[in-house]
This record gives C-alpha cells, sequence and structure tokens, in this order.
C-alpha cells in the first residue's frame, strides 16, 4: 500500500537534513549540510531542479512550506543563526531575513494559514521567535520569547488547528516539552511536559481532525516517544503522558499525517516506522509488527493485501546501493 | 545563573603519537611529566618551555598500566610504574631513567600501584589475584605486607590523612585496612554495583571517600559511617576517574563515553553544588586516560595535565576564577600582584588564541560576576589606614581625558574607572589591599564588558602592574598615575587599530566560520538529523536517510550522540556528519571498485523518496473526483455515489451509500404526510452513527461526505434573475478539465449551471459576487452574502430532505477538515461544493474591487449596465462594443476591455491599445509584485 513514487538524487553534497512537500504536493524543498536549500518540481513522477537557494553560510537544519495563499514561500533555518522567507516571483528570492538569534536556529514552521503570514523559529539560544507580516503594512514583525527552554530549543510545532489563540509547543535541551499560548502580554507557558530524560529533539502537534483531544507526540534522546494527550479540549493543561515505544537510538523526527491517526518516526538508526492509532485509541507499529512490506534497494516489496484498506503495515530501510 | 561555562582554557598541546603511551605520572614538583608505554618512556621538562620531549626507550613486552611518582620532595626522583605481574621502580637523572628496583611477587597483572603519604619508603599495590601488598623500597624482595582478599582488586588508595589507613576496591565493594593489622579489613563498603574504576580520599579529611564507578556514578563515603553514600554525583557515563581537586571542596572527573562516541571531556564539579558541572574542559578526541594536577611554583595557579588515548598531552590553566568555582576561599589577588613584583614575572595571561577570545564572549556573565565578587572577597574590611586611601582619591585629579571615575569608595577600598577611546570603553576596577601603598600594589581587573579584545586588555593590565609596582616599591600612591598611563596606552593601541578596522570585521567573519569557534557552543546544539519521514500533501510520505553503506556501520548498540560537538572528536574537517558515520566504519572493509562506491556514494548519500502512502488512509481521490453533490435530490446523490463507490471498487461504501439513499428516501417520499421521521431509528440515527463510525476509522471523507447529503446547504443568492435551477446534479468529474471556466456561468463555487444566454453577458463586475475571479488568487475568498435556506421547488424531480441533520459543529469541523483534504489534492471545485455545505461566517474581502464609473451619470457601479442610465459601463478599448462578459483592464490607467481582445493584443505588444503611452505590461506585473 506503499509504494515509491520517485527517488529524487538531490545533488547535495553533503548530508540532508529535512526534505518537506508543498501544499498540492507538486514542489519538494530540501536543505542539507552543503548549506544550500534546493526545489524540485515533482509533477508527474518526474523530478526537475526548479532553483538551488543560496544564502545560508552554515548547515541548514530545516525548511517549511507556507500556505499557498500567500505564494510559494518556503522559511529555512540554519546553523549560521539566521531564518531566511524565500518566495517564488518568477525565480525565487530572498525576501526577508531573520538573524535575531544568537545561536543555531533548529527548527522552523509556518503556522496555519489563518492567522496570516507567521512563522516561529527554535533556536539553541535558548529562545523562540514568532515572525509574522503585517498585511496591512506589508513589514515583518517578530516576537523573540527569551530563555523558553534552558540551553536550547531543538523544535517546535504549531498547534495545527487556525481557531482561537495561536499555541505553539516546544521541546528543548532541558528536556521538557512546553506549550505556549499567545496572550495579551506575549507568549504564556501553559503546559510544562516532564516526562522525558535527555534532551527532546522534536515535537509534533497533531492535527486534530476527528477528536476534540489535543494530542501532542514528543521524542527524545533518551529513545522514547511519548504522546501526549490533553481531554479538556480548549484548556491545554493536563497533558497525561503515554510512552509510545522506547527505540534502539535517539530519536529525532516525527510527523503526522494529516488525519493525525498516523505518525511516521525516525531517529539514528537511519530507520523509519509508522505507528498507527485504532479506533480504540490504541497504538500499534504498523512497520515493525509483522514487517510485511520492506522496502529495499529502491524496491517496494508488496504482500498480497490482507483484508481492508485500514490496516497497512511496511517498513523503510534506507538501503539504496 | 549557574552553568557549566565550557570554553577551552587550555594553553599547550603537544601530540607524541609515536610513544602510544597507556600511562603519565606528574612528579611532586611540578617539574616532570612522565609518559610512558611498551616500546618508550617519554620525559618532559613542564618548566624548561623550551625542553622537549626526551624519548627513552624501554622495550617491554607489556604496557605501563600505571605510573607513579614519589610524592614526598626527598624521593622525588623515584617513580613506580607497574608492567604486567611486576612494579618497578625507577629512579631520575640526567640521562634518564634507571630502573633500580622490581618488585614482583603477585602472579596477575597489578592493575594499581599508589606510595604512601607519609612514609617515601612504601608503597602500596594490588592486582587480580586478589593480593595488594605493601612493599617497603629498603627491602625489595619480598612485600613487606600482604593483605588478601577473595575477589580481585582493582584500586588501592592510601589515606591522605591518616598513615596507616588504605582501601582497595574489589569489583564494586571497597575495603579499607588498617595496615597494623592486616589480616582483616577494618571496613567494608557495598559501594557499586559495577566495577569501581577509581577511589581517591579527600584530602582533608581522612574520613572521606570518593568512588567513581561503571555505573555511571561517583559516590562520597564517610568511612565512619559507611552504610550509605553521603551523596552521589550522577554522571551520563561510566567514570573511569574522578578526584578531588587540590583546592577548594571540588572533584574533577573523567567519564567514558558509551563506545567511545560523545564528548570526551573533563567535568570540574563544585561538591557543594552537584547539579552540574562548574567547568568542563573540552578538547581530547580520546577518552581522557589520565590526569595529573600541577601548582605552578611561582604562583598560586594549578595547572591540570591531561593524557589522553589520542595521544596529545594537554595542560590547562586553572585560574583562579576556576578555583573559586570550587569553592576557594581566598584573598588570593594580594598573592597575584606579590608574584607581579617578587620576580618582575607577570602570570602571563594565556595565550591569546581564537579559543581564547570565545571565551570571552561567551564567558563574559559568568566573568563579570565572578570578577566583582571576587573584588568583594579579596576587600578586607575597612583597615586601620583608610586616612590615606582618602586623601589619595580626594586629591586625585579627576578630569583626565576620556577618563571617568565611576566609583572611588575608600571605605571597601574599591575603585572603578571607565576609559574611552575611539569607540572602545573600557572599565577597570580596583581594588586596594589593606597594605597598599607600602609596596603592595591594588589589583587591576578589566571587566569583560569592556569593548576590547584580550590581547588589548592584557597589555594594559601590564602597564597598570607595572606603573604600579614601580610606585609602590616607593611607597608612593599610584591610581592617577597608573590611569593616566592606561588611558595613553588605550590611545595608542587603538589608534592603530584604526586602519585595522576593516580587517578586524573580516576577522569577526572568519571567526564565525572558524570550527573551533562553533565547537564548544555545538555541545548545546543537537546532532543533525540525518534521516526522517515526513507526511507531506494528503497520502504523501517523504523520506531521506544516509546510504546503506554507511547505516550498516551503525549498530544498534551504537547510539547516536547527543550534541554537534561530537562531530569535531571523528573528523578533521569539522560538521560534517558524513565523515562522522564514515570514520565508525573503520578500516576493515576491503575497498573494492573505489571510484564506483564513491560515486554511488555520492548520489545516494543526498537522495531523497517520495512515497505514496495513500494506501494508508481510507480517503481516496479518484472518489473525491467522482463523487457527486446534489442538495435537490439527496436520494439521487446518495445512489450516483453508491454507483461512483461500487465502479472504483469500493463496495463497502457503495452500500453504505445504498442505505443512505434508503434513509434519503424515507425521508423524502411522502411530502404530505407528516411524519415524524425524525425520531425515527432508522432514518437519521443511522447516518448519525455512520458518520460517527467513519470518524473513528479516520475516514473523513465518508463523514464528511455524509454529512454534506445530509446537511443543509447554504444557498448563495442567485446572481442573475434569470438563473433556474434547472440542472439537477453537477458531477464534479466534468470540471477537471481545464476548460471548465469557459462554460457558461462555471463558477467554481455554484452548481447551479444558468442555462439563459444571458448568462454570458456576466461582465467582470457581477463576477464578483460568482467569486469566479478569486479562485486562482485565493481561494478561500469566497463570501457567502446572504444565507438563504434553500426551498425546494416544486418540479417532481426534486426531493430534498425534509429532514437534516442538526448543525453540530462537530460535522462542520468534518466537512472543513474534507474540503481541507481536497484543497491538497488540488480539487477545487469538489472544495467549493462541501464549501457551500459549510455554514461559517463570511469572511472580509480583502482584495481589490474593480469598480466601473459610468460615464453619464459618475456613480460607482459593480453591474455591466449603469442602475439608472441603463448604459453599459464598459466598452471594449479594441473593438468599441459594450463589455458584457469577462473584461480586464489595466490597473494603471484604466483602460481595458474583452477579455480575449486585451489578450491578444498584449500577446504582442505591451503599450496600451490607446496610445495613453501607459508601458501596461510592465506596470501591471510590478504591481503584481507588491
Amino acid at each position: 500500500m506503499v509504494s515509491l513514487v520517485c527517488s529524487i538524487d538531490t545533488a547535495h553534497e553533503d548530508i540532508v537534513h529535512d526534505a518537506e512537500i508543498d501544499y498540492y504536493g507538486l514542489q519538494l524543498a530540501t536543505c542539507s549540510s552543503d548549506n544550500m536549500v534546493k526545489i524540485f518540481g515533482i509533477k508527474n513522477s518526474t523530478q526537475t531542479l526548479v532553483a538551488d537557494l543560496k544564502g545560508h553560510y552554515g548547515p541548514v537544519w530545516q525548511v517549511s512550506w507556507a500556505h499557498p495563499k500567500f505564494g510559494n514561500i518556503i522559511a529555512s533555518c540554519s546553523y549560521d543563526r539566521k531564518v531566511i522567507i524565500w518566495k517564488e516571483n518568477q525565480e525565487w528570492t530572498k525576501i526577508y531575513e531573520y538573524s535575531n538569534h544568537d545561536a543555531s536556529v533548529n527548527s522552523v514552521k509556518f503556522g496555519p494559514h489563518e492567522y496570516g503570514l507567521i512563522l516561529a523559529c527554535g533556536s539553541s539560544d535558548g529562545a523562540f521567535s514568532i515572525i509574522s507580516l503585517n498585511q496591512t503594512t506589508g513589514s515583518w514583525e517578530f516576537k523573540k520569547k527569551m530563555n523558553a527552554h534552558a540551553i536550547g530549543c531543538n523544535a517546535l510545532s504549531w498547534c495545527p488547528d487556525g481557531k482561537g489563540p495561536k499555541r505553539i509547543v516546544t521541546g528543548g535541551c532541558d528536556s521538557l516539552v512546553r506549550v505556549w499560548e499567545e496572550g495579551p502580554n506575549g507568549w504564556d507557558e501553559k503546559a510544562k511536559l516532564d516526562h522525558h530524560s535527555d534532551w527532546v529533539r522534536d515535537v509534533a502537534w497533531a492535527p486534530g481532525i476527528t477528536s476534540n483531544h489535543t494530542t501532542i507526540a514528543s521524542c527524545s534522546q533518551d529513545r522514547r516517544v511519548i504522546i501526549w494527550t490533553c481531554s479538556t479540549g480548549n484548556n491545554p493543561s493536563n497533558f497525561v503522558p503515554h510512552i509510545l515505544h522506547t527505540f534502539d537510538d535517539a530519536i529525532w523526527n516525527l510527523s503526522w499525517s494529516i488525519t493525525g491517526n498516523i505518525l511516521a518516526v525516525s531517529g539514528g538508526d537511519n530507520k523509519v516506522t509508522l505507528w498507527k492509532e485504532n479506533s480504540e485509541r490504541h497504538w500499534t507499529c504498523i512497520s515493525d509488527v509483522n514487517k510485511l512490506f520492506l522496502v529495499k534497494s529502491h524496491q517496494v516489496v508488496l504482500l498480497e493485501y490482507p483484508t481492508f484498506v485500514t490496516t497497512v503495515i511496511f517498513t523503510l530501510y534506507f538501503q539504496y546501493d | 545563573m549557574i552553568m557549566a561555562t565550557r570554553w577551552s582554557s587550555e594553553y599547550t598541546v603537544a601530540e607524541h603519537r609515536d610513544l602510544q603511551a597507556s600511562a603519565m605520572a606528574v612528579d611532586c614538583t611540578g617539574t616532570y611529566v612522565l609518559l610512558a608505554g611498551r616500546r618508550y618512556f617519554g620525559l618532559k621538562n613542564l618548566i624548561d618551555q623550551t625542553d622537549s620531549l626526551k624519548k627513552l626507550p624501554r622495550n617491554s613486552k607489556f604496557d605501563v598500566t600505571n605510573a607513579e611518582w614519589n610524592p614526598h620532595t626527598h624521593q622525588k626522583e623515584l617513580c613506580a610504574i607497574t608492567t604486567n605481574q611486576k612494579v618497578e621502580v625507577h629512579s631520575l637523572h640526567d640521562s634518564g631513567l634507571n630502573k633500580i628496583l622490581s618488585l614482583s611477587a603477585h602472579t596477575r597483572v597489578v592493575s594499581s600501584l599508589n606510595w604512601n603519604q607519609f612514609d617515601a619508603n612504601l608503597l602500596a599495590s594490588c592486582s587480580i589475584d586478589t593480593f595488594t601488598y605493601i612493599w617497603d623500597l629498603r627491602d625489595p624482595k619480598r612485600p613487606a605486607m600482604s593483605l588478601s582478599n577473595v575477589a580481585g582488586a582493582n584500586q588501592v588508595r592510601w589515606n591522605k590523612q591518616s598513615r596507616f589507613l588504605l582501601a582497595t576496591a574489589h569489583g564494586g565493594d571497597v575495603k579499607l585496612w588498617d595496615q597494623r593489622k592486616g589480616t582483616a579489613p577494618v571496613q567494608y563498603i557495598t559501594a557499586h554495583l559495577s566495577n569501581i574504576h577509581c577511589l581517591d580520599w579527600n584530602p582533608y579529611n581522612e574520613n572521606q571517600l570518593a568512588t567513581s564507578s561503571q555505573d555511571c556514578s561517583v559516590k562520597f563515603f564517610d568511612t565512619a559511617n559507611p552504610k550509605r553514600a553521603e551523596s552521589v554525583l550522577d554522571a551520563v557515563a561510566p567514570v573511569w576517574r574522578a578526584r578531588y581537586t587540590p583546592f577548594g571542596n571540588g572533584i574533577l572527573m573523567v567519564v567514558v563515553p558509551p563506545m567511545r562516541r560523545g564528548e570526551n571531556s573533563l567535568l570540574l564539579w563544585n561538591l557543594a553544588n552537584q547539579t552540574a558541572p562548574v567547568h568542563t574542559f573540552v578538547g581530547h578526541n580520546d577518552i581522557v586516560l589520565e590526569f595529573e594536577w600541577r601548582k605552578r611554583p611561582e604562583s598560586m595557579d594549578y595547572q591540570l595535565i591531561t593524557w589522553s588515548k589520542d595521544q596529545t598531552l594537554r595542560i590547562w590553566q586553572i585560574e583562579p576564577f576556576l578555583q573559586k568555582l570550587c569553592g576557594i576561599e581566598n584573598g588570593n589577588e594580594v598573592s597575584l600582584d606579590n608574584v607581579n613584583h617578587s620576580d618582575g614575572l607577570l602570570p602571563t595571561p594565556p595565550v591569546v588564541n581564537s579559543v581564547e577570545s570565545t571565551v570571552l564572549v561567551d564567558g563574559c556573565n559568568q566573568r563579570l560576576e565572578m570578577g566583582e565578587s571576587a573584588s568583594d572577597c579579596s576587600t578586607p574590611p575597612p583597615s586601620s589606614l583608610p586616612k590615606s586611601l582618602h586623601q589619595e582619591f580626594s586629591l586625585i585629579n579627576i578630569h583626565i581625558r576620556n577618563v571617568t571615575f565611576d566609583l572611588l569608595d575608600p571605605i571597601k577600598r574599591k575603585c572603578t574607572v571607565t576609559a574611552a577611546a575611539n569607540g572602545a570603553v573600557v572599565i577597570v576596577y580596583i581594588s586596594f589591599p589593606p597594605g597598599y601603598p607600602q609596596n603592595v600594589a591594588p589589583v587591576f581587573q578589566i571587566a569583560p564588558s569592556s569593548s576590547i579584545d584580550s590581547a588589548l586588555k592584557a597589555k594594559l593590565l601590564k602597564v597598570l602592574r607595572q606603573t604600579a609596582q614601580q610606585r609602590v616599591k616607593k611607597n608612593r600612591s599610584c591610581l592617577e598615575p597608573c590611569i593616566r598611563q592606561m588611558s595613553e596606552a588605550l590611545d595608542e593601541a587603538l589608534r592603530t587599530d584604526d586602519s585595522d578596522q576593516a580587517q578586524f570585521v573580516q576577522i569577526q567573519g572568519a571567526l564565525l566560520q572558524h570550527p573551533s569557534l562553533y565547537s564548544f557552543r555545538d555541545a548545546y546544539i543537537p546532532f543533525p538529523r540525518t534521516s526522517g519521514a515526513k507526511f507531506c500533501n494528503v497520502g504523501m510520505l517523504v523520506c531521506f536517510g544516509r546510504s546503506s553503506n554507511v547505516s550498516t556501520s551503525l549498530r544498534t548498540d551504537k547510539t547516536t550522540p547527543r550534541s554537534l560537538s561530537a562531530l569535531n572528536n571523528y573528523s578533521e574537517s569539522p560538521l560534517t556528519v558524513p565523515s562522522y558515520y564514515f570514520n565508525e566504519r573503520g578500516q576493515a572493509r576491503p575497498r573494492i571498485n573505489r571510484s564506483i562506491s564513491k560515486l554511488s556514494q555520492k548520489g545516494s548519500k543526498t537522495s531523497v523518496m517520495v512515497y505514496d502512502a495513500a494506501g494508508l488512509f481510507p480517503m481516496r481521490k479518484d472518489l473525491a473526483q467522482k463523487y457527486v453533490f446534489d442538495s435537490h435530490n439527496v436520494v439521487l446523490m446518495c445512489q450516483k455515489n453508491s454507483q461512483v463507490a461500487r465502479s472504483l471498487g469500493r463496495k463497502d461504501l457503495s452500500q453504505v451509500w445504498s442505505l443512505a439513499a434508503q434513509v434519503a428516501a424515507q425521508t423524502t417520499c411522502d411530502e404530505d404526510e407528516e411524519n415524524d421521521w425524525e425520531g425515527h431509528p432508522v432514518s437519521l440515527g443511522i447516518i448519525h452513527s455512520l458518520i460517527n463510525h467513519y470518524v473513528s476509522e479516520y475516514d473523513v471523507q465518508t463523514a464528511a461526505m455524509l454529512c454534506c447529503a445530509f446537511g443543509n446547504k447554504v444557498v448563495h443568492p442567485s446572481p442573475t434573475p434569470f438563473a433556474q435551477k434547472t440542472v439537477k446534479t453537477t458531477n464534479v468529474s466534468r470540471f477537471t478539465s481545464r476548460n471548465w471556466w469557459r462554460k457558461p456561468g462555471g463558477s467554481p463555487y455554484h452548481t447551479i449551471h444558468q442555462v439563459d444566454s444571458s448568462v454570458e453577458s456576466l461582465n467582470l463586475f457581477s463576477v464578483k459576487q460568482n467569486r469566479s475571479n478569486s479562485w486562482s488568487e485565493s481561494m478561500d475568498d469566497f463570501r457567502v452574502d446572504e444565507i438563504v435556506i434553500h426551498s425546494p421547488l416544486n418540479t417532481e424531480s426534486e426531493k430534498p430532505i425534509k429532514v437534516c441533520l442538526a448543525d453540530s459543529p462537530v460535522y462542520e469541523h468534518y466537512k472543513m477538515a474534507y474540503s481541507e483534504i481536497l484543497h491538497h489534492w488540488y480539487l477545487l471545485d469538489a472544495r467549493a461544493q462541501v464549501m457551500k455545505y459549510v455554514n461559517c461566517k463570511p469572511e472580509v474581502h480583502q482584495g481589490l474591487e474593480p469598480v466601473a464609473e459610468c460615464s453619464s451619470c459618475k456613480q460607482k457601479t459593480r453591474e455591466c449596465h449603469c442602475a439608472t442610465c441603463k448604459i453599459p459601463t464598459i466598452f471594449c478599448i479594441i473593438c468599441h462594443i459594450p463589455v458584457k462578459g469577462a473584461a480586464n483592464s489595466c490597473l494603471v490607467c484604466g483602460h481595458g476591455g474583452h477579455l480575449q481582445h486585451i489578450a491578444e493584443w498584449f500577446s504582442s505588444n505591451s503599450v496600451c491599445p490607446t496610445g495613453c503611452g501607459c508601458q501596461c505590461v510592465t506596470e501591471n506585473t510590478d504591481s503584481q509584485d507588491l
């Protein structure tokens, strides 16, 4: 049920740190230690290099696409302490550069489009910033929340619900996951989730398409992935941790499916596993349990599909020779 | 702010790769360092900077496991080493080392040795043969005493306060012995669960013992009450060495990062505060094998000598503030100054290199605090001689150019001076020891907030101290001359710096690039992601990762390091992740087809794969394309959708839609009879439960479609009076052909198709209400002008349901979620269909609104005819015929006309067809960019 659409040789000269496809699934942005961001068109399973974005002076850690109603816009963050926002007007150009952090910027994410063109970034200087475009004046504004995490902020994620006050979740070197909400006097900490025993490497706020629970996933150097749920809908304060699994290596990347019931987990062991929540709210690994599907050397090994579309099993290993 | 500072204050690094030394020892005077390996001894004079390492051949079959110099000055030339089963005592003389004794009694490898702190002839050694022997050098034939135990011993340490007491470690246990009573241990401590790597007695407290172990902890025991540890210091990795510092109440710890990956740092702790180390010595690229303290004979400063597996000998300067961090109470600033005039030798500031300069940037706050508290501490209570200082302060000429005296406090005997020159600001704290000025110079400190580099700082300090020395030698007060001298020196330095200003900026840039600057910061930057997977769009999964030949080297027993700084330990060119993993691989793998592997490697390490994971989700794009919407005949809609589902192989959904059709038929069949279907169990109840079921299966598509079918449609007012609702069903797939908008009345948000020919005359301005012009610009700009609940027309074919699902916000939410998914799929028409069922508030229109002005009455109108004069509002500039359909106009000059005509014109021209001279094409693209 999972098939390879295309394999894109990005021709980056160094390790790729992040890759994201735009809203419509037409363009891919990648970033790498070679200080570059690249944009590829991936229409009809063919790939074309659209642009090489040069502007960073250090490894680029993360890229994020804005909602298409603002145009084709991406943001990238780098070790060089900068966030750069790029826009495609005929060709890709830098439209804003944010250099208000004192250390490597580790994470950048655009917020829900209902709030306008807005993005958040977290840095190793311990702060996170919210950068937004003022639609009336056309100028960029930013708010910096200092000391959000002692030592450093490693990851952040927006609450995907575009209604109500803006919310983000951050994870940092203090092993904590913190939930923030924008109030009249800036960003206030709404919840402090303490269950990890080492640096939190990634956080992901689940899209709550079908439930009124607030769900956040966090992963850490302690090799665990924790699913935090809060049933009190509007007031995210009482989060209950549930340890999804303890992995073999540090986990550094989480991604929710659009339905919010499948979580992609990847970490230092170079392996991607998919975890699915069934209707009874139990989590199962739909890759490791049965090992039915194995993607190997660009080939997808698909076994006979068992019964119904809702259970799917596959594993991804990176074995490209 | 207690945070571990982690700059590197080392100032000497020497690499001695050829020695392959496994043990290191510094003699008690701090003069010689011995590096001992299997084939060579290396001997180096630490005082004589010019002395290079003396290499003495050893040529033994066995490595040296331990080395220790005799701690007594009268026998300081003696050095004991352990090699295999023997303990050898060597004597140092001019030409090198002479083996004078070989103590053999152990039957297995000797694991540790230690000289007695009180008797220069006594030496203890232990072995895994279970025996601990005490040797007397005067009778080296056999051990003077043997302490027997059942378990092999891995450590032995004499107490530093009590001459007869010694401790041995056996696995995780510690035994205390009294030399006078050697038959049995006097104390037995169950300390750790894993092996103890190091024992150390507190140099000031005879009852305190520190044990460091494989179990990643250091425990402190009171031997008088050893039942449980007094305190435990947890480390992140097994602790290889942990010993008390010779100053303050500190401990220095060496941890072994698991699998030799991670930071090979030495951690300095203040035992009074065990939450975090006070300092980290960063620099070694491999495990630190041994460390020793050395006191510089001419100063209060300590040095730390470390020998690591990376075959480098490093000497770290322990500056007074570090000692202070370990809780030393000192008034050492005085003695620091005493040094100055005792031999005229300034305590040389550490060699200023790029590493050091970063120190200042980062340790800024720390030092500031330090500096202040230092001067506080060093200031004695008001002494008996305040008068002279009072006098000096009152007599001082404070009008020195560019200098301001911020603080003159004769009580606290402190003074703060700010000197400015050329944009640079230097703040100097001066404190006056009680003896001043009788041959006692004041203590100068330059605040770290001063905007000068450390070289200049050092220079200014030197000027200050020299001037002060000259004056106080003659018992004269020195403040004013000192400040004047410094001001001059500063001026001079900055004048020359002027030309270097540009260069300085360049250097700053270069520093940013410089790996060593980054490296110490990197300890807090997470290790870069080298693999990942992201769900994008609806069912796309983007994956990237390391290529396979790299990943094979990555065993599961090795965990990924935490921070970026780990990279520096593994690669010559820092900050390359691949080199990190490739280094791991080792040389074992034969290099066949080098060029090929290199090529493939380059390609594969940067591949990004896009997977279609749509199969994981119940939503299907083909269904979305083919589903139909019809608010007027719900039964038909359900039936058609049932067919759609069947044709696409979803028999389950087909049945659901058939069921829905049944329900819809029930609710609509008898218009005359007022059956209360609302309460009937098989009517809407089943729809509710169907929706809930599909939601719990995360099938938003089916749930939302059911919500739509049985929901209230929000109907927009018809833009023209001609609109007849004659088209019953609208197949969305029809719109997937690219030309759908050319069809009459084609509005993405309206299924109602006007058949009247007059619809063609919809001009640009009425289109606004149709919202069809905005679809490509901003999909979300739809507006509901008025919400009218559709009342069914009395045509036979139309059978809208009478009973609707209640307007539950949850259902609205499902519809919104589905419309979002449709948007991702770029099925804008289907999305518009769904959005028609969403009862949401109209968004305020923020875009441009074209408004035409009637040529006769000058009234503004959006219609194609002026409401009052009935004159067409726009005439095409090309054909001069009134425009009824799509119009286009230049935003700058306002000229426009039929879309087709204008498009034709501008395909070959760029200037306005009227000849007004407007560069319409360029002007409009410019304004678009805004």
